[in-house]
């Protein structure tokens, strides 16, 4: 290994020596030649059609028709050396190519090498510079990889090589573009800097030339390296090729030539030193030396023969260092083919040495290493940079992927000409998968540390945070905070000295730690905290910080005060309220009893057992068990009743209310029962039970009294009608037949008493009718119907006519057809009698009036009878009411006291009220309320 | 004029005497061709139903009071209208009960006129005039 650099050293020494000596001597030959070839060429000079696509700045048409470009200046130096007249056409690519293919054309400028072509044409060996298809888009573009391509519009020239070749990568990757097609690379440009594709496609060297000009940035997505050379047809002559391919090497390999300047013209790349007028300094050079030549061959050859043995030498240690690096070593061509691998290069990659030496580098390249590689070789190249160090991967033969570090210096000529890549390949899949799985696996513990249920934080020795837990930061409400780097103390303020001074004990190396601590935050709220504190060791065992564990179990806190006030809470009613209460096992032991079960059933010391049947009365005991053993297997409480037997031998008898208790899985666990001593209770209701059928049958022997009284009294009323009247007949008859009999036998005052007697008869058979009519009202049963008030009055008033009539009195009925609810015939015998009395306490008014109107409230209806007769005083308005209570004499007024009675009383069974309101010659007004 | 009727009695039944002896007059008053029978209770009204089995002649009318000694006369009513014999005899409530009971229950029982017996000996004397009329000339009876 050590001597590794010196073996390259060397290495690189014979390669470029041998390079040097065969230039030389090319250099001889043809400058010994040069002047018969030129002659013999000028003599036959040939006529070549060359085809050109618009490829700038390798060959393309410029605006005054004329072929430019780097591919072009090389063919017309070359066709200037050779002799050769050149006709070039221009026409688009797929043309060109069919030209080329039927040999229209003799040579292709600028074309793009393929194995697929070279099998179709003829290639010159020489690349005239590598080329590569670059993705360009407006500056500040989020497209930056192959995959943001996506559904993108890409501007790019239908046929040309990177084109398709883009269309080939895409569908690789199953990236779907919108291709937007364009006549040429400047036209790709010009759409992209429009807006009118989000990305391009051009060459890498046209895209180098005129980026800037358009404003388009590179988006790193570069594809498809490939050399560019020259093209003749299949069956042309070997020779042009051969001719062009002895030039390109020429001019490839000097600084100075038409090549560089060309080159420095298209892509304005700087050029150390440009040689004016190279042509004049090769003859110059090659006639000087002319004459010295035979001399030095001689010497040349002798000192040839001593270097080759050294180098010989020098190559065989070189080449055992080679072959037994431990890391692959390879010699690469600018173009990327393999020039020389070693063993170890071609271990790693799993391929034979021969077949190393087919595919160049791109090919074991992973693809997307690829453009970063190509970028870097790009930079050497350049001469921006020296060397390179990447890690990338290759594709093993196998299929699998190989980690590599690859570190890559150009060797270049003397003159300055890139010449090979030294490329030094180590392994380090090892080493890459190491990494991978410490990365996993400080991911999971991060991971872990981040979902950890607990609150977690990890700290140094200056208390900043390291790493923390998601519900750290949720409980200590730091959601929103970048903590991590953040020193604790800063964040929380508050916190005491104490605390401090746990964290410097756990600096120490102590853990400390608290299973409950409450812990007031700055602005009032109160947490409950579980914590542990301890120190964290780093590897070389020395305390680096602390980790502190913290659980929030306020609300585990907050619900246990709950449940305790509220256990409390039933507590105080189970203790305080008269009812016993106890609670059952399921085997139906006491577990707890209330003080209301102590003060019936003895102190707890004094029951015999937990069995709760046991005091139970012997004939109610089994079907209470029974109904307890139904609550538990149903889950449902039963009410009950029955008998238990106190100390002293006495019974009670209780009521209970059963229910039950179940366990988180919903099975029944225990049993409550509410029992209450209800003896004094029982022996109430029986009392109460005994005073109801007493008094019932009370009520019932003082309904039959009241039955036989009013038996009794329908009796005297009968009789009253019946037993009255019949003699009231017979001296009414009696009389009469008298009068008119013995008219002439009595004289004046016989006829007069006896017309005394008559109207006496008069006057008690009226009262006997109205005592009767008042014996109705009071018993008769009653309807109760809507009854319509203008239909009631005119039929009171039509019964009255011939009185109205004869009083001339003036009745005025306004009722605005209300209605009353009540008895027919009760309302009737009452307007009947109201009427009755207005008309003949009126009968003297001139003209008596009579005035009936009415209004309603929400419940009744008022009437309102107005008469403008004698009217009555008002201490006397209880009074008319009563019945035999009269205020006129009856010689005035006839009357028997009875009809105000029989309102009154009818009214009063109607559910309503009547009042009078009067003063002496005033008039009266009688108000009927009845319920509507 | 029904000829036919002309010689049947009226039966009477009452037993106020003052009453027995008003109507009568009344009826008097009207020169009633149709022989009076009186009954002074029930039971004497009842009587009477084996004497028209046996062959007497069938009354042309039945007045009838209602508060009578010994059998009620809504029972002697009821006694009438269920025997096939008397049934068909048309019989007129005359009475001073004024009682919704009395009225309901006499023609329930089949009664053919309810008269309310008038104190005014004059209204009394007119009310027989009337009943006379009506029922042994005006009305057809059964035959």
């Amino acid at each position: 290994m050590i001597d590794r650099p010196k073996a390259m050293a060397a290495r690189g020494a014979r390669v470029l020596y041998r390079r040097l000596l065969h230039r030389a001597t090319t250099l001889l030959v043809v400058a010994l030649l040069l002047p018969v070839f030129s002659a013999a060429v000028q003599a036959e000079q040939r006529t070549l059609r060359v085809g050109v696509g618009s490829n700038p700045p390798i060959a393309f048409r410029d605006s005054s028709g004329a072929m430019q470009g780097i591919a072009v200046d090389v063919l017309n130096y070359v066709a200037q050396q050779e002799g050769w007249r050149l006709e070039y056409v221009h026409d688009e690519w797929p043309a060109i190519f069919a030209m080329l293919e039927r040999g229209e054309i003799d040579l292709l400028t600028g074309v793009a090498y393929t194995p697929e072509r070279a099998d179709r044409f003829q290639f010159t060996r020489q690349t005239l510079l590598s080329n590569w298809g670059v993705a360009y888009a407006k500056p500040g573009s989020t497209i930056q990889s192959l995959l943001a391509l996506q559904d993108k519009r890409v501007a790019l020239v239908p046929g040309a090589t990177y084109s398709d070749a883009l269309s080939e990568r895409v569908d690789k990757f199953g990236v779907r573009i919108v291709p937007v097609p364009a006549d040429d690379y400047d036209q790709v440009l010009a759409k992209v800097a429009a807006g009118d594709a989000d990305a391009g496609v051009v060459s890498r060297s046209f895209g180098t030339l005129h980026a800037a000009a358009y404003e388009v940035e590179s988006t790193g997505i570069v594809f498809n390296p490939i050399p560019v050379r020259y093209a003749a047809p299949p069956d042309a002559d070997p020779a042009i090729v051969k001719t062009l391919d002895r030039h390109l090497e020429a001019l490839l390999g000097r600084r100075d030539t038409v090549y560089y300047q060309s080159l420095d013209r298209w892509l304005g790349t700087a050029q150390a030193a440009t040689l004016p007028g190279w042509a004049a300094w090769a003859l110059i050079g090659t006639a000087g030396t002319l004459g010295l030549a035979v001399f030095f061959v001689f010497l040349l050859r002798r000192q040839i023969r001593l270097r080759t043995w050294a180098l010989r030498e020098s190559e065989e240690s070189f080449r055992a260092t080679f072959e037994q690096a431990a890391v692959g070593i390879a010699q690469v061509a600018p173009d990327g083919s393999w020039l020389e691998v070693n063993q170890r290069l071609c271990d790693i990659v799993g391929y034979s040495r021969e077949e190393m030496l087919q595919p160049s580098f791109q090919d074991i390249t992973h693809p997307d290493d690829l453009a970063t590689d190509l970028q870097l070789v790009g930079e050497v190249l350049a001469a921006s940079r020296k060397t390179y160090t990447v890690e990338k991967r290759y594709l093993h033969k196998s299929g699998a992927i190989v980690w590599i570090r690859l570190t890559v210096a150009l060797l270049r000529a003397q003159d300055g000409a890139p010449k090979y890549f030294v490329s030094v390949i180590e392994n380090i899949t090892d080493r890459k998968l190491a990494e991978a799985a410490l990365r996993e696996s400080e991911e999971r513990q991060r991971m872990f540390i981040d979902h950890a249920p607990a609150a977690l934080a990890m700290f140094d020795r200056q208390m900043r945070y390291l790493s923390v837990s998601r519900r750290w930061l949720t409980d200590y409400g730091l959601e929103d905070c970048e903590i991590v780097g953040r020193s604790h103390y800063e964040i929380f303020p508050e916190i005491t000295e104490t605390w401090k001074d746990v964290h410097r004990r756990a600096m120490a190396g102590e853990v400390v730690r608290a299973d409950e601590e409450r812990f007031e935050r700055y602005d009032g709220t109160v947490q409950w905290l579980r914590w542990k504190v301890r120190p964290w060791h780093a590897s070389d065992g020395t305390i680096g910080g602390i980790v502190i564990f913290s659980e929030d179990f306020t609300a585990r806190k907050l619900a246990e005060a709950s449940l305790r006030e509220q256990e409390q809470f039933f507590r105080l009613i189970a203790e305080n309220m008269g009812d016993m209460i106890i609670v059952l096992d399921l085997e139906g032991r006491r577990i707890y009893s209330s003080p209301g079960y102590h003060v019936l059933f003895g102190e707890p010391a004094d029951l015999q057992g937990p069995d709760a049947f046991a005091n139970i009365h012997p004939d109610d005991r089994e079907r209470v068990r029974r109904g307890f053993r139904d609550s538990v297997e149903t889950g449902v409480g039963r009410r009950g009743s029955f008998r238990v037997v106190l100390a002293d031998g006495s019974c009670r008898d209780i009521e209970t209310q059963g229910g039950v208790i179940r366990g988180a899985d919903g099975r029944v666990e225990r049993v409550v029962v509410v029992s209450r001593d209800v003896t004094e209770h029982k022996h109430m209701v029986d009392e109460i039970r005994q005073l109801n059928i007493e008094l019932e049958e009370r009520v019932r022997l003082r309904t039959a009294e009241l039955a036989s009284a009013n038996k009794a009294l329908r009796t005297f009323t009968y009789t009253v009608s019946h037993d009255l009247k019949a003699p009231l007949r017979g001296i009414d008859g009696y009389s009469q037949l008298l009068l008119e009999s013995y008219h002439d036998l009595l004289d004046e005052e016989g006829r007069l008493f006896l017309h005394n007697v008559r109207t006496g008869v008069t006057q008690m058979s009226r009262l006997i009718e109205d005592l009767l009519a008042y014996s109705r009202i009071e018993r008769r049963s009653l309807q109760s119907q809507t009854l319509d008030l203008s239909h009631q009055v005119a039929l009171v008033l039509e019964a009255c006519r011939a009185d109205i009539e004869a009083s001339g009195t003036v009745v005025d009925v306004a009722l605005q057809g209300l209605t009353a609810h009540g008895d027919p015939e009760g309302l009737s015998m009452i307007l009947r009698n109201l009427a009755d009395n207005a008309l003949k306490f009126a009968r003297d008014s001139r003209p008596p009036t009579l005035t009936i109107s009415a209004t309603q409230t929400e419940h009744s209806v008022l009437l309102a009878l107005k008469d403008n007769g004698i009217g009555f005083d008002m201490q006397f308005h209880d009074r008319i009411f009563e019945i035999f209570q009269r205020l006129q004499r009856a010689e005035d007024y006839p009357g028997t006291g009875v009809g105000l009675a029989i309102v009154h009383k009818a009214v009063e069974r109607m559910g309503g009220r009547v009042w009078g309101e009067s003063a002496p010659g005033q008039g009266a007004t009688f108000y009927l309320e009845l319920p509507r | 004029m029904n000829v036919g009727t002309l010689n049947r009695p009226i039966l009477l039944v009452e037993d106020n005497l003052a009453d027995v002896d008003l109507t009568l007059r009344a009826f008097a008053r009207r020169q009633l061709a149709n022989p009076v029978q009186v009954a002074r209770d029930g039971e004497e009204a009842v009587d009477w139903i084996p004497r028209w089995e046996a062959g007497e002649t069938l009354p042309l009318l039945i007045l009838l009071d209602l508060k009578l000694p010994r059998i009620d006369g809504l029972e002697v009513l009821a006694r009438l209208k269920s025997h096939s014999l008397t049934r068909k005899i048309p019989v007129v409530v005359l009475t001073t009960s004024e009682e919704d009971k009395d009225i309901e229950s006499a023609y329930s029982l089949g009664a053919n006129s309810y008269i309310l017996k008038p104190v005014d000996f004059v209204k009394f004397v007119d009310v027989a005039a009337q009943v006379e009329m009506y029922w042994c000339m005006v009305n057809t009876p059964p035959r």
